[in-house]
């Protein structure tokens, strides 16, 4: 823990290292306040500023209206023992192939010799990940991430070749990022397409164990970094969905700690002694949500949207019949 | 009245408050009676100024302020709760010496001795030799200086970093952020003024990093094949019991977002706690036979569906049999086999499918029966598992006024 916990990585280190570095050309106080503002927690200013600009460290003197760091360079912590121990574990992983080629991963083997990996990948075993997870050694996929990657670093429009098993396609895209989620064992690529009609960017999702090629284009860029960061971070218009939550089986618990994914707002009701959640979700995310709270059972009940109540509905009208209950 | 800090020297402090207001999210003031209500003032401020727009308030029905952390962590490109694990407090000394042995390292090594007559020349501060010497040791084990012999005195340099992050590393740093001990990665990438911005993470469990203390002391307890003791807290009233295991694994499910150890207890048997309930982990003397621990953990994972070894009647083999439409709805059957935790599925004839697995308490597996609601033609297997199902399909019938739904009693 010790380890873990310590000052040399908090925010009031991160933030004096980030002023000084800054005041090796002087600073005025305004911009030593906005690199606080801007780094530190947000009552950081009114505990650090008095001892940072005042004479208790020494840190600064003022010449003038300017302020210069009393040190002779820029301050640049090397690694320390847990980051090393970190980094080496992260090369037993066979997600690092994704990042680096081998001959990469050979001089990181040599440069961390002898440090003890903080963990090791078979220190955990998953009960429910999934079996059917993206084949991080296959040389396309890799490469595949690799120019995918790039493409999202720079901002760069992908023709993109995808086979869904059913149809073949071939598209330029706009990156944005690769999603990962580690219950799917998958990532994905999230993008935005020029919807031909509309002409209007839209978002799309692309798994990448479907791609089958990618290739630069040629089309002049016309998706800013900001327009797919807009489009990515809109709110989800569609109704949140309502859910009355039981004390039954430890379902608050949880119902809780499995949605807290998600975007979400918890009442309690004393009197019912019923908790209400009000979950926040992406469309392309119901028929997920959907049969996880069925695997609540009764211990949960969901009241709207209308139409995600009727998708519950329909289900167990189908159960009862199949089980000729009751 | 003392005055209030932003940073705290014991990260437990912070731990509970954290994931009550990011997983419950509806307790006010008074739910938090476990505490005293000026620690929970303290707490509840410190949590505001740590995650600033993540944390959001409302008002109860009964006009109480309910403070609570919300996200959709699909659009995160960082944890905000890793911003609880830079919040050390530390002394004057602390980061005068900090940042003043930096420099005074980063052209050539120094003994002590010089460290502390130049760092109280430039400081205008008295430092004594013994507080220079033991940060000088404290650095060096923490990897940050360089500790070497001439002659008789010890002197100390900036560490050399053995690697030079550059972009390919830093974009396995922004993703390996999101994982084990994620918070690591997160003090690289701010060590080098570096941010995420090429990842996203479905699925994602932000208050793991909470437990990312005990999990270290445990990861390290594995490695070194060693004992541990612990305070288990329970999760209803609070209680702390002390406990001491062998650490055999971490299980994980990435569906509830729960994370147990898996330890082998004095009474031969496997036992698992939660990783949020587990506090105070001591790493002890080294474990016995511990590759015998290992051989009947590796013989006993099988038979798991969730992380339960403890069953009464164990050997509860279940097979449910679904309706499946072969020509339309192939990816459900994809979808079973993704799931399956090495369970069989057998096509027993036209759109209808026998799924078995052999498992020691099949009652764990109800939660995902369930998800087949709609699917389900029958359920074979242990009889409480069979009762749970059907009693819990009449129920929520029942529940959701299904046309021919009883009061909710199974059918005998």
């Amino acid at each position: 823990m010790s380890a873990l916990f310590s000052e040399i990585y908090g925010c009031y280190y991160g933030v004096v290292a980030r002023v000084l570095n800054r005041a090796l050309q002087g600073s005025t106080k305004a911009e030593i306040e906005e690199t606080v503002q801007a780094c530190g927690f947000s009552e950081t200013a009114f505990h650090l500023l008095p001892q940072l600009i005042g004479s208790e460290w020494n840190f600064l003197h003022k010449r003038g209206e300017q302020y210069y760091s009393n040190f002779s360079g820029v301050f640049n912590r090397p690694l320390t023992t847990l980051e090393r121990s970190w980094l080496a574990a992260l090369l037993k992983d066979p997600r690092i192939h994704l990042f680096l080629d081998e001959v990469k991963i050979k001089e990181l083997h040599a440069a961390l010799c002898g440090v003890v990996p903080a963990f090791n990948p078979d220190d955990f075993l998953s009960s429910d990940k999934h079996l059917d997870g993206d084949a991080y050694d296959n040389p396309l996929y890799r490469a595949n991430f690799r120019k995918l990657l790039a493409a999202c670093t720079h901002n760069a429009p992908v023709a993109v070749s995808y086979d869904n098993g059913k149809t073949r396609s071939r598209n330029i895209y706009y990156p944005y990022k690769l999603s990962y989620s580690e219950y799917n064992d998958k990532f994905r690529l999230q993008c935005a397409v020029y919807d031909k009609k509309t002409q209007r960017l839209k978002k799309a999702v692309l798994n990448l164990a479907k791609i089958t090629a990618v290739e630069p284009s040629e089309l002049p860029f016309r998706a800013t970094k900001e327009a797919l960061c807009k489009l990515f971070s809109e709110p989800n218009d569609n109704p949140p969905i309502v859910i009355e939550i039981t004390t039954e089986r430890n379902a608050v618990e949880r119902f809780l700690l499995q949605f807290a994914s998600f975007d979400r707002k918890t009442e309690y009701d004393p009197e019912r002694n019923i908790y209400t959640c009000h979950i926040f979700y992406d469309m392309s995310d119901e028929t997920e949500l959907l049969i996880r709270i069925l695997s609540f059972g009764p211990t949960v009940k969901v009241l709207g949207p209308q139409s995600f109540l009727q998708q519950i509905k329909d289900r167990l009208k189908k159960q009862m019949d199949l089980m000729r209950l009751p | 009245m003392a005055e209030f800090s932003e940073l705290i020297k014991n990260f437990n402090k912070i731990r509970d408050f954290m994931r009550d207001f990011y997983i419950y999210g509806f307790k006010s003031r008074d739910d938090f009676s476990i505490k005293s209500a000026r620690t929970y003032d303290n707490e509840k401020r410190r949590c505001e100024s740590y995650l600033g727009q993540s944390m959001k308030w409302s008002y109860t029905g009964v006009g109480n302020k309910v403070s609570f952390v919300s996200a959709d962590c699909g659009k995160l490109s960082t944890n905000p709760l890793f911003s609880a694990w830079k919040s050390k407090s530390f002394t004057k000394n602390d980061i005068m010496l900090h940042f003043y042995i930096l420099d005074a390292v980063r052209e050539t090594d120094k003994s002590a001795e010089e460290l502390t007559e130049e760092i109280t020349q430039k400081s205008e501060t008295l430092f004594d030799l013994q507080t220079v010497r033991g940060k000088c040791n404290e650095y060096t084990t923490a990897g940050i200086l360089m500790r070497t012999k001439k002659g008789k005195a010890f002197r100390y340099a900036l560490a050399q970093n053995p690697i030079a992050l550059d972009e390919e590393i830093l974009n396995a740093v922004k993703f390996f952020q999101s994982g084990v001990l994620g918070v690591v990665g997160d003090y690289i990438l701010d060590s080098v003024s570096a941010e995420n911005d090429l990842f996203t993470f479905k699925h994602q469990y932000i208050a793991h990093t909470l437990e990312d203390g005990v999990l270290y002391d445990i990861l390290t307890a594995i490695r070194e094949q060693k004992n541990i003791s612990f305070s288990l807290i329970g999760t209803k009233n609070g209680a702390a019991t002390e406990k001491q295991v062998f650490p055999v694994k971490i299980l994980c499910s990435h569906s509830s977002g729960r994370r147990f150890l898996c330890g082998y207890s004095r009474l031969h048997r496997f036992t698992v706690y939660r990783l949020d309930a587990v506090k105070a982990v001591k790493i002890l003397e080294a474990a016995e036979s511990p590759q015998e621990i290992l051989h009947s953990f590796n013989r006993n994972i099988g038979k798991l569906w969730g992380v339960s070894f403890d069953a009464k009647d164990r050997n509860q083999a279940f097979s449910l049999t679904l309706h499946i439409d072969e020509g339309r709805e192939q990816h459900i059957i994809n979808r079973i086999l993704k799931e399956s935790r090495g369970g069989t599925l057998e096509r027993i004839r036209e759109n209808t499918f026998l799924f078995t697995k052999d498992v020691f308490d099949s009652v764990e597996a109800s939660p995902w029966i369930k998800t087949f609601i709609g699917r389900i033609i029958s359920i074979e297997g242990h009889e409480y598992l069979k009762h749970r199902l059907q009693s819990d399909i009449c129920r929520m019938a029942a529940l959701y006024q299904i046309e021919g739904a009883a009061d909710g009693e199974v059918p005998t």
